[in-house]
């Protein structure tokens, strides 16, 4: 996906994206709203013996059975509480539907390309396969997710060394 | 002498068309069924030369009242009328016992020639 | 033209194989009808190669038929180098075939081949096998009836037969000409009317166009019949005038040159309408010089009896060759298919869900009438299921040529002995059955079976066997390979596995016979010490043992050292839908497929017993180990309770107790697969959604009893 990554960033400034943000703990996430099918209130997840640690099991989506991750166990944060605003986000991977729980759905935005960058330097060696790049909206810091490895890739991520220290407090 | 003719049709429309042909091509029409029932029961009352049969009607359709005549009256002469797109229900129907067939909308010609044929 | 390359792929599949069968056949004991299903093979390819305009394929198989023409005529010989050669084309065809794209790359092979084929049929005259006709109406008298069909050229080696029957019989051969009236309507039902008259005199052997293309109603006004028989030829003439809207009927005596030695039997005037024909009548000499010299244009160029063709067409008139009758069955695209079972699938759970409802509300006309939806919706299940059935014999009759091929590669003399091809399975495990048996047919080619020097040393016969059996057993369809050959070594499997660190010296000295055995399915074992070019390296038991149980199938081993090793596959009979027993642990609900399930019990804490630190109960004598289901699905600890639910479960011959929380009960279930992100979880065979929508995973029993836990 490093074409992707290289045309996010090097679109001319009148370009724009559209992403769906969400929040996980204290940050704020973004996916290319290309790659999102639907968003749906948590529901109940069968869980799956012996899979990653990070795979909260699978669950029925409209006779299809997908794999949902919690996104949370995916970075390696506090599990948290379910509550009325989690969410699982339908993605499709690979031309397959994953689920991805996660605290709240914030919106849906637009987001010129211009103000997007690559991921910090001092952590693109380690987690280049799980971000695309960080977005700035005045004082909003978004992580821009690259979801195509968000299954696959086996190695941990600890997200305290993702984010970018205390800019990222809102 | 003009051949007895049974119409047998759901339609008053086609069984008027059928009877203003035949009569002018010297037929007789004897009685007019509305259904494959009424023809069986006007069939052994009447016992016509020639039968003429829709397939879809009400009640009993064609290809039974075929097979029943034909139990009745093996010697039974009966032509199917039929529309387009019915082959296997004529092919049903020939394999029941009726002689010939013809197709809807008829030509008057048609008809007389299949009357013919199958009347001797 | 795109859209008829999958059908031409299909046909043209199952020609190459029936040559390839024809070949294997042959050179055991050749016979004629080889020859002549070869030649037909051979001549249908051409023609459907033809249409798509795929020209190397057409001219390889026009010489091939020509060849195998020749032949049928005794006029080549039949012998190893020639069943070389053929097999060379096939394959040379085959190849065209799986590469229709690039077929042009093989053009120098073609052009070589067909030369070998040509050289080989000696100075022997080819000639076309386009259907040719006479055309003996050069006056013109309006109609087609003078027409006499080169019926030499159209018929096949069958209906040949049937004519020499037919001519034992003192019977003749009659041309029927029919034409309609313009524009008559549904001609197809005219031409029934005309075949059901004609063969109330006798037998039509032969339709221009083909039974299909009348049925099609691709022709125009005229048709032809070819009539055996003795009939009264006036009042065939008269019944076929009296069907309305024909126009015109002719009925000709056919002289037809079946093989030179034929002897014509004299023409009598016995029919009137021939009259013409009879003074002008030609002797059969001179007829089939005409023939054999035909060079004047086809009846399909040069006149409307046949309306040009499209390939559809041409392919339905290859399979229905030698058929006179209807065809009986159609061809539907899988996915429509597959469509169809998913919704039957869907169907069956929301009936369950039905009955459940049904049961409280204790009402006995809704009871009754559930009772009846659920006997409809079994058949209905059956029904949906049978259409997918295919028989084995897709997947059987691709092996006697690869195992001749190897035979000649490995200098072994081999034969394989095919039984129960007939027995019928779901198409989708057909399509995955194929692997693991050329995996096992392989291996016991290769390590299996003994050389000759050896076998005849140790007092075998020198020609090694393989038998390739299935039959049915319950819901399942057992496959089975067997070979005489040297058998397998338990010992040696236990040395080997040693050596390899499969097992610990402590394992190595519990197991024993049968478990040795079952040490070659575990990864990283292979019992070849060279890698030979057949096994390969890298593909073991263990992806043979994998890919059975993919489809909730087991394999079994037996061997007897010295004598020979037996490879059992036990699969299920169709994949999408299984009956299922739902138990309950640590909360959630799960499904052991009930082909798994032996029995359900309550037992007491005192029942269970400790053996080295593992759980086991005595049941009738015989001692199950005892897991806790949470325990082994890493979902929870096991609780001491005053009573445990049982399910006895068994996979090959391994035989284990889980312990559940609950017995829900049997279901029928559809089985779907996990995504791919998630689809390779040992003990895991997929997962169903229930009634309610919720999501229950199907155990993969044998997965779970894996991995010497005992």
């Amino acid at each position: 996906m490093t074409n992707n990554k290289d045309a996010l960033s090097n679109k001319d400034a009148v370009s724009e994206v559209q992403m769906v943000a969400f929040r996980l703990e204290n940050e704020e996430f973004a996916i290319d709203i290309h790659q999102v099918r639907e968003v749906l209130k948590i529901t109940q997840v069968t869980p799956l013996p012996q899979s990653a640690h990070f795979i909260e099991g699978i669950i029925n989506l409209r006779g299809e059975v997908i794999p949902v991750v919690d996104l949370r166990k995916r970075f390696e944060l506090p599990s948290g509480e379910r509550n009325d605003q989690t969410r699982i986000i339908i993605v499709e991977i690979q031309d397959s539907n994953v689920g991805l729980i996660v605290d709240s759905v914030t919106e849906v935005m637009r987001l010129s390309s211009s103000l997007i960058q690559p991921p910090p330097s001092k952590v693109a060696g380690t987690r280049t396969d799980l971000i695309q790049g960080v977005g700035k909206i005045s004082d909003r810091l978004l992580i821009i997710l690259d979801l195509n490895r968000i299954l696959t890739s086996e190695e941990k991520i600890a997200l305290e060394e993702v984010t970018l220290g205390e800019n990222m407090e809102v | 002498m003009g051949k007895r003719i049974l119409i047998t049709d759901d339609t008053a429309f086609m069984r008027m068309t059928l009877r203003n042909v035949l009569e002018k091509n010297g037929y007789e029409v004897v009685a007019e069924a509305e259904d494959g029932l009424q023809a069986v029961e006007m069939y052994s009352d009447i016992r016509p030369d020639l039968v003429t049969m829709d397939i879809t009607m009400p009640r009993m359709d064609g290809i039974e009242a075929i097979k029943r005549i034909m139990a009745i009256d093996p010697d039974a002469r009966i032509i199917v009328v039929s529309a387009m797109g019915q082959k296997a229900l004529v092919i049903e129907a020939l394999n029941s016992g009726a002689k010939d067939f013809i197709v809807k909308p008829f030509q008057p010609d048609r008809i007389v020639e299949a009357l013919q044929k199958v009347g001797g | 033209m795109e859209e008829y390359r999958d059908l031409f792929l299909a046909e043209a599949n199952d020609y190459l194989q029936s040559l390839n069968r024809c070949l294997l056949e042959m050179e055991k004991t050749p016979k004629g009808e080889q020859l002549t299903e070869m030649f037909r093979a051979a001549h249908s390819l051409k023609g459907m190669a033809g249409t798509m305009g795929y020209d190397l394929i057409s001219g390889l198989t026009h010489e091939m038929e020509s060849l195998l023409d020749q032949l049928r005529s005794g006029e080549a010989a039949v012998d190893k180098d020639f069943t070389n050669l053929l097999f060379d084309a096939v394959d040379l065809v085959q190849l065209l075939v799986d590469n229709l794209e690039s077929q042009d790359n093989f053009s120098a092979e073609v052009k070589a081949l067909e030369k070998k084929l040509q050289d080989w049929g000696k100075q022997g005259q080819i000639h076309e096998h386009l259907p040719p006709v006479r055309d003996e109406q050069s006056a013109g008298d309006g109609g087609a009836g003078g027409k006499r069909i080169a019926w030499e050229d159209l018929i096949n080696e069958f209906e040949k037969e049937m004519l020499k029957d037919a001519f034992s019989r003192g019977e003749k051969v009659y041309q029927i000409y029919i034409c309609l009236r313009r524009g008559s309507l549904l001609k197809s039902v005219r031409a029934f009317m005309v075949l059901k008259n004609t063969e109330k005199q006798g037998e039509v052997i032969k339709t221009l166009p083909s039974i299909p293309d009348l049925e099609e109603e691709t022709f125009d006004r005229e048709f032809f019949l070819l009539l055996i028989g003795k009939p009264d030829i006036a009042s065939l003439t008269q019944s076929l005038e009296n069907i309305s809207e024909v126009e015109k009927v002719e009925i000709t005596k056919v002289q037809m040159n079946i093989e030179p030695k034929f002897e014509e039997a004299t023409l009598q005037g016995d029919f009137p309408t021939d009259r013409a024909n009879m003074q002008k009548r030609p002797t059969n000499m001179e007829e089939v010089a005409s023939l054999k010299g035909a060079s004047s244009p086809s009846v399909l160029e040069n006149s409307n009896v046949v309306p040009e063709m499209d390939i559809s067409q041409v392919i339905k008139r290859a399979r229905t060759a030698s058929n006179r009758t209807a065809e009986k069955t159609i061809r539907v695209e899988t996915a429509k298919l597959d469509n169809l079972v998913n919704l039957v699938g869907e169907l069956i759970i929301n009936r369950t869900r039905v009955i459940e409802l049904g049961k409280k509300i204790e009402d006995e006309l809704l009871e009754d009438s559930l009772e009846q939806l659920e006997r409809i919706t079994a058949e209905l299940q059956s029904a949906v299921m049978t259409l997918r059935m295919v028989p084995i014999k897709q997947v059987f009759d691709r092996f006697p040529r690869m195992v001749r091929d190897l035979s000649v590669e490995k200098q072994k003399e081999i034969e394989l002995i095919i039984s129960g091809e007939e027995t019928e399975l779901d198409r989708t495990l057909v399509n995955q059955v194929g692997d693991p048996l050329v995996h096992l047919l392989r291996n016991a080619i290769d390590h299996g079976l003994e050389d000759r020097e050896e076998r005849v040393k140790k007092g075998k016969d020198p020609v090694g066997k393989i038998y390739l059996e299935a039959h049915h057993e319950g819901s399942h369809v057992v496959v089975s390979v067997e070979d005489d050959g040297r058998g397998i070594d338990p010992a040696i499997i236990k040395d080997k596995a040693l050596e390899k660190n499969i097992i610990s010296p402590e394992e190595a000295d519990k197991i024993g016979r049968e478990e040795a055995l079952r040490l070659i399915f575990r990864s990283g074992f292979s019992t070849s010490r060279e890698v030979t070019d057949i096994s390969g390296r890298g593909v073991g038991m263990d992806v043979v043992k994998a890919s059975i149980e993919a489809i909730n199938g087991t394999v079994e081993v037996k061997s007897e050292p010295g004598r020979g090793c037996k490879f059992v596959l036990r699969l299920p009979l169709t994949l999408a839908i299984i009956r299922t027993l739902m138990v309950e642990s640590s909360k959630e609900v799960y499904a052991v497929p009930i082909e798994a399930v032996r029995e359900n019990l309550y037992i007491e804490p005192q029942d269970i017993k400790t053996i080295q630190g593992g759980k086991v109960i005595t049941l009738r004598e015989e001692v199950l180990p005892l897991y806790s289901l949470k325990e082994i699905l890493g979902m929870g600890k096991f609780e001491e309770q005053d009573i445990y639910p049982v399910v006895v479960v068994q996979a090959g011959d391994k035989k284990a107790g889980f312990i559940v929380d609950e017995l829900l009960g049997q279901q029928e279930v559809v089985i779907k697969s996990l995504s791919k992100f998630v689809n390779d979880i040992k003990g895991i065979a997929g997962a169903t959604v229930l009634g309610d929508g919720r999501v229950t995973l199907i155990l993969d029993v044998a997965g779970l009893l894996e991995d010497g836990r005992f």
